[in-house]
């Protein structure tokens, strides 16, 4: 598997590859992805239809791309965005009903919040006191309550919230999203994931795998600090004009090569992708140079920040911007393992999180807002799963599969709206729950994708990101304006 | 054959042991398998018919796959091409066979061997090459999911010992091991040799019992699985829904896994028939006597021998440790006058403070302890060697200690070698339940073991003692159980003549990766939901010619390679719309391995050692995986590269090397320009450029022709020398390189490394006709 792909419109899947793969019956996708290829190989060479070239959607669009911020680890929605006066009430008493635990053994009773919940906005959405700066978004955003998974393990949870199934290695919902709308900026890759410094999130490059669809829409891991692309950076000792005339002399030997092999489309694109990656020096520094950044933009996302960790998640949120500006699809925004993960002392490491992450990704927002684009972007702000309403241990919380919370904005989704509720404790969302397959069958819906008809012949069927039969998927119209 | 446990049990009296029943499970099968009018099966599907050797049609060509061909093309008003030239030959054979570039040498003396059977020769001597087996067994290793790590979880733990799987498979495949013994090795080789859990493990039992290493490729999270117990479940499972799948994938060209849930909605396997398989694998794989990855092992060597080991090392360590407290005794009164003095000049608070510190036992020390002894390891920390310095009586005591010392380490023994195998406990064989829904939380009714019923076989097969014994009187009659024989009968099953599924899958991959596409294109996938073959009749002849050749993959080999259709120049791209596995249009990539060693072996720098221990990848500062330069084996072969799931070596990965989720059915070749930043900018070809350019400057070249330089260069990363296209280009850059080095250290090794290093980014390099 590629460990970083470059994606660009000289990509040509090798087409006996295709071929083969697509032998079990075609989906529409993959049809028109066929029939490109076929005029590629009837003779109209020169213009090989790029499996990455924009593509029409099945329906209107209401966004047209994504940022992801991932929340690694599950982050405590009663803590956040679930007030629970209840559970405050109770603190210390046994939750009445069943629970499932994952610690069972450190098992403790009920506990509540220590922080403190207000009406914020127009909207008068209850946030917890953690999110000075979510608050100032709140108009802005739809926050589900009523969100559940199928698993309290991470990887598994992950891959579900990721790729729609706990399984490893099949497609995340990024490769679906670039596979099904291909790009409109074609040196820069479609699907770019912004990595913490500090090392991948827990489950690594999976988070980001195109599985068993074609790698090109694979994410691209781009690094915020030192060398974006690997390889990116020319060899040293290799002055310019050697490295110009290194270009001329290998396009004067591919170009003899293809005389042997007339139209192949294959060793075209292979020629053109040299030239390709000599215009990303520049387009990914350019992309990335934040040098001139006005000071205020920087301000608001914090990249001025004393904390150093909120610096550098800020610098991300702001890349992250920079990328979708230059037609970029869809961008994630990762963290370092999985710090949301408060087994222990939930509340002071809740405080520590929610200093790096409040502000950058408010400003995200805003700064979308400020700029027009937040009308046709989705902001999405999420983790895995859940955390209970009781302790674990002395100070922590354990895994919940069966509630947590997640907030949206921009794409059209609804501005300042609340979808759904947990019970009162916070364990159970009870109103108008909301699936991960619902939420994939959603966004794709947003992104003017059908989710049924999103399809790539995989295991001699047509597969998809939501599987309907397994999952029920069904998009939620209710989310959207 | 004493070494055949189910033979052994052939004995009269034998049959009412649990194995004995087993024994009927093989029967039963085989009974299945002979009877052609089995109705059990109501498939029609082709793959799961009887194989019959169809009769060769008429035709031109003397070779029998070469009138299928014919006969294919020729409806479709195409015919095999003309036979491709001597140097694309030899070229397309070496990287076929080895994986490699021929040498200009073997190129040379092929094109001027005059001899009728020069063809045939070459072929025989890339046969008989030791990188064959390096070549097709990373083939094996793809359908088998092989992995240095264990893949589950983040943590992607290692697997010190699977290389011995991975030798295993390159010494088979070289010494053209029967596959249907390679198979069964593979399924059950532990119950092929008898293998008693602590009994004895002769040199002959090895090869089999490290094959079993094949169930131990599937992810494996136990090893580092925590939470609750549904959970630790849940990741035991896995091991065994990874090995289905892989079974499954490698062996029955179907796709399992959807009937882990449900019926399949595609291929006609029941939800019950998967979790047979399941219960094939079950008492190897004991859910509730479970064994971690590092606790799967077998030792190697006689249980006598062993326990003599054994006895021996802990007779050793026993008196080291004797005679090393008898040398700290001596040391001791001199450390402490030292140390005493030591402190002497400190005040006394501190000077007791830490005299209380020295006198907590080692294991007792606490944090503030251990620090205020760290803080003053100057005075405290005093070694043997600075007292032997200083008391010349304590040296001269210790002396005679030390070399007792030093004599008794040296009697200790070898280690004993292990393998990571697959094997069953023998305490209990355990039933197995189907999980409603997949749910690893609810059991549903037990399954018994057995196969997809859809391959002529009975469903459910009457296969253990319950069936037709009292199992509790049974199992107490037998003192000790060996095995339950299940995998022994599913290897059996799979090797069979008379199935026809497994002899099919593997013609087919075998046509795969020497054309390229398979006869059935969809090569993990045989089944219903797949495609048809391009020409059943030639996938039936080769799956039979396997089986009568006695599982000669290397008569399968010959047989292709001596074709015409495999010997046919690159035809018309019109061509390959109409019939794309049997004619030969477009030049193929190199595969991701392949492009890493061939610049190696181009460069001069390919080391050829065979087999052990992988070679550890790093994480550059970068963050790229890569093969650290110095390091001891760097510039081996690919597939002696380690192979961690989540962190394979970039150069490979960008390649499209392989993914292993679980397995990697199928290499994808794509084109994309992260390739061409790793061919412009990757530190790898940046230091094979350069030995390259050195390789041709050698021998007193300075002197030669800059023609005769580039002929070479030309011979060793194209095969052939350049054409004048190529040759006035290159003249041209080597002018323009010398006017901009000019006045640099190394002018001519630059140029050189420069014009070298496009040689290898270029198409005629990467590609083969």
């Amino acid at each position: 598997m590629h460990f970083c792909m470059w994606i660009d419109s000289n990509f040509s899947l090798n087409r006996r590859s295709f071929l083969r793969t697509s032998a079990g019956g075609l989906g529409t996708l993959a049809l028109t992805h066929l029939l490109g290829l076929e005029n590629q190989a009837a003779g109209n060479a020169s213009q090989s239809v790029s499996p990455l070239a924009p593509k029409t959607p099945h329906h209107t669009p209401r966004a047209k791309s994504v940022i992801c911020l991932f929340q690694h680890g599950g982050p405590s929605q009663m803590d956040l965005f679930d007030p629970k006066p209840e559970l405050n009430k109770r603190d210390g008493q046994d939750h009445p009903g069943s629970l499932e635990i994952h610690f069972d053994k450190q098992a403790g009773k009920l506990l509540k919040s220590p922080f403190a919940f207000r009406s914020v906005g127009q909207s008068g959405i209850e946030l917890s006191e953690l999110l000075p700066n979510t608050a100032g978004i709140a108009d802005e955003i739809t926050l589900i309550r009523s969100m559940i998974t199928d698993s309290v393990d991470h990887e598994s949870a992950l891959r579900i919230i990721h790729s729609g199934k706990f399984q490893a290695g099949r497609p995340t919902w990024g490769s679906w999203v670039i596979y099904g709308l291909g790009t409109e900026r074609q040196d820069l890759p479609a699907y770019v994931v912004l990595s913490d410094p500090g090392g991948l999130p827990v489950d690594g490059i999976r988070n980001w795998t195109s599985g068993w669809l074609p790698a090109v829409y694979q994410g691209t891991q781009i690094r915020s600090e030192g060398t974006p692309v690997f390889n990116l950076e020319p060899l040293a000792d290799v002055p310019a004009p050697a490295r110009e005339n290194q270009r001329h002399f290998l396009e004067a030997l591919n170009r003899s090569h293809l005389q042997s092999h007339p139209g192949n489309s294959e060793l075209m694109a292979r020629i053109r992708n040299f030239e390709i990656a000599a215009k990303m020096q520049t387009s990914v520094k350019d992309v990335l140079d934040l040098s001139n950044e006005p000071e205020h933009v920087k301000k608001l996302y914090g990249l001025d920040h004393q904390n150093k960790a909120t610096a550098n998640y800020a610098k991300r949120c702001l890349m992250a911007r920079r990328l979708l500006e230059q037609g970029v699809r869809f961008v994630q925004v990762f963290l370092n393992g999985q710090p949301w993960d408060t087994h222990d002392k939930n509340a002071e490491r809740l405080r520590g999180l929610c200093e790096m992450t409040d502000q950058p990704s408010a400003a995200l927002v805003l700064d979308l807002k400020q700029r027009g684009l937040l009308d046709d972007t989705i902001v999405m702000w999420a983790g895995e799963f859940g955390r209970l309403p009781i302790s674990q241990g002395k100070d922590g919380r354990d895994h919940n599969r069966h509630g947590f919370s997640l907030w949206l904005a921009g794409g059209g989704f609804k501005k300042g709206y609340v979808h759904g509720a947990t019970d009162d404790f916070g364990y159970k969302s009870v109103h108008d729950v909301v699936s991960v397959y619902d939420l994939h069958a959603t966004l794709l819906h947003a992104l003017g994708l059908n989710h049924r008809k999103l399809t790539y012949p995989h295991e001699g069927r047509q597969d998809n990101l939501t599987d309907v039969v397994i999952t029920n998927a069904d998009p939620i119209p209710e989310l959207l304006s | 054959m004493n070494s055949d446990p189910s033979s052994a049990l052939l004995v009269p009296g034998g049959t009412k042991s649990r194995i004995g029943v087993v024994l009927v499970l093989s029967l039963v099968i085989g009974a299945l398998l002979s009877d052609a009018s089995a109705a059990a099966t109501n498939s029609t599907h082709w793959a799961f018919q009887p194989l019959i050797r169809p009769a060769a049609p008429a035709s031109k060509y003397a070779g029998i796959i070469d009138a299928f061909v014919s006969t294919a093309l020729a409806r479709k008003d195409l015919h095999i091409g003309e036979e491709a030239d001597r140097r694309t030959l030899i070229r397309r054979l070496s990287f076929d066979l080895r994986g490699l570039p021929p040498t200009p040498d073997e190129a040379q003396a092929f094109l001027q061997d005059s001899r009728t059977n020069a063809y045939d020769r070459l072929v025989e001597s890339f046969l008989a090459a030791p990188q064959y087996g390096e070549r097709w067994g990373r083939h094996w290793l793809d359908i088998v999911g092989y992995a240095d790590s264990n893949g589950y979880f983040s943590a992607d733990s290692d697997r010190p010992l699977a290389w011995k799987f991975r030798d295993y498979v390159v010494r088979s495949l070289n010494s053209d091991k029967p596959l249907d013994r390679f198979i069964q090795e593979q399924i059950a080789g532990d119950e092929l040799v008898g293998y008693v859990v602590d009994g004895d493990v002769t040199p002959e039992m090895v090869d089999p019992l490290i094959a079993t290493h094949f169930w131990r490729n599937a992810p494996d999270g136990s090893g580092e699985s925590d939470g609750n117990p549904l959970e630790m479940k849940v990741d035991k499972y896995a091991v065994l829904e990874g090995n289905v799948q892989i079974f499954g994938t490698a062996f029955l060209g179907l796709t399992l896994q959807c009937a882990r849930c449900h019926d399949h909605k595609f291929e006609p396997i029941k939800q019950e028939e998967y979790y047979a398989l399941q219960a094939v694998l079950r008492p190897a794989f004991e859910i509730d006597h479970w064994l971690k990855p590092n606790e799967r092992l077998i030792e190697i060597g006689k249980r006598a021998d062993r326990e003599e080991q054994k006895r021996r090392t802990a007779e050793v360590e026993r008196d080291l440790k004797t005679l090393n407290a008898s040398l700290e005794g001596l040391i001791a009164p001199f450390r402490k006058q030292v140390i005493d003095e030591n402190l002497a000049k400190l005040e006394g608070g501190l000077r007791k403070e830490i005299q209380q510190a020295l006198e907590v036992k080692e294991k007792d020390r606490d944090k503030a302890v251990k620090a205020l002894l760290k803080k003053n390891a100057a005075l405290v920390e005093v070694s043997a060697e600075e007292l032997e310095k200083k008391f010349p009586t304590l040296a001269a005591a210790a002396e005679p200690l030390k070399h007792a010392i030093k004599k008794r380490e040296s009697e200790k023994p070898a280690p004993l070698d292990q393998i990571a195998g697959t094997y069953e406990s023998g305490k209990t064989v355990p039933a197995h339940h189907l999980l409603v829904r997949g749910n690893h939380a609810n059991e549903g009714v037990e399954v018994p073991p057995g196969v997809p019923a859809v391959f002529h076989t009975a469903y459910p097969l009457r296969c253990d003692c319950e069936t037709e014994e009292d199992a509790g009187e049974a199992a107490s009659q037998v003192p000790k159980l060996a095995s339950s024989g299940r995998r022994l009968a599913l290897g059996r099953w799979a090797t069979a003549p008379e199935n026809p599924i497994v002899a099919r899958m593997l013609a087919n991959r075998i046509w795969n990766y020497h054309f390229g596409q398979g006869l059935v294109s969809t090569v993990d996938n045989l089944g219903q939901s797949g495609a048809r073959p391009a020409s059943p009749e030639l996938l039936d002849y080769l799956a039979t010619e396997l089986i009568q050749s006695g599982w000669s993959l290397k008569h399968l080999h010959r047989l292709i390679l001596n074709s015409a259709t495999w010997k046919q120049a690159l035809a018309s791209s019109a061509s390959v719309e109409v019939e794309p596995a049997l004619v030969r249009s477009e030049p193929r990539r190199l595969d991701a391995e392949s492009i890493r060693d061939a610049m190696l072996s181009v460069s001069g720098e390919l080391d050829l050692a065979s087999g052990g221990p992988y070679v550890p990848t790093k994480t550059d500062k970068q963050g790229q995986v890569v093969i650290d330069e110095q390091q001891p084996g760097a510039r081996r072969r690919s597939i002696y590269l380690q192979q961690r799931r989540t962190a394979p070596v970039d150069f490979i990965g960008t390649f499209d090397g392989p993914a292993h989720n679980p397995v990697c059915v199928q290499r994808v070749f794509s084109t994309v320009a992260l390739q061409s930043l790793s061919l412009l900018n990757s530190e790898f070809i940046q230091v094979r450029a350069r030995a390259f350019a050195h390789r041709l400057l050698e021998s007193g070249a300075e002197s030669r022709e800059t023609d005769a330089i580039l002929n070479r260069a030309f011979e060793l990363a194209y095969g052939r020398p350049p054409t004048p296209d190529e040759l006035s280009a290159a003249e041209a850059f080597i002018k323009e390189q010398n006017v901009i080095y000019r006045d640099q250290k190394d002018p001519t090794v630059r140029v050189w490394t420069d014009f070298c290093q496009m040689l290898l980014a270029s198409n005629a390099f990467l590609y083969v006709d």
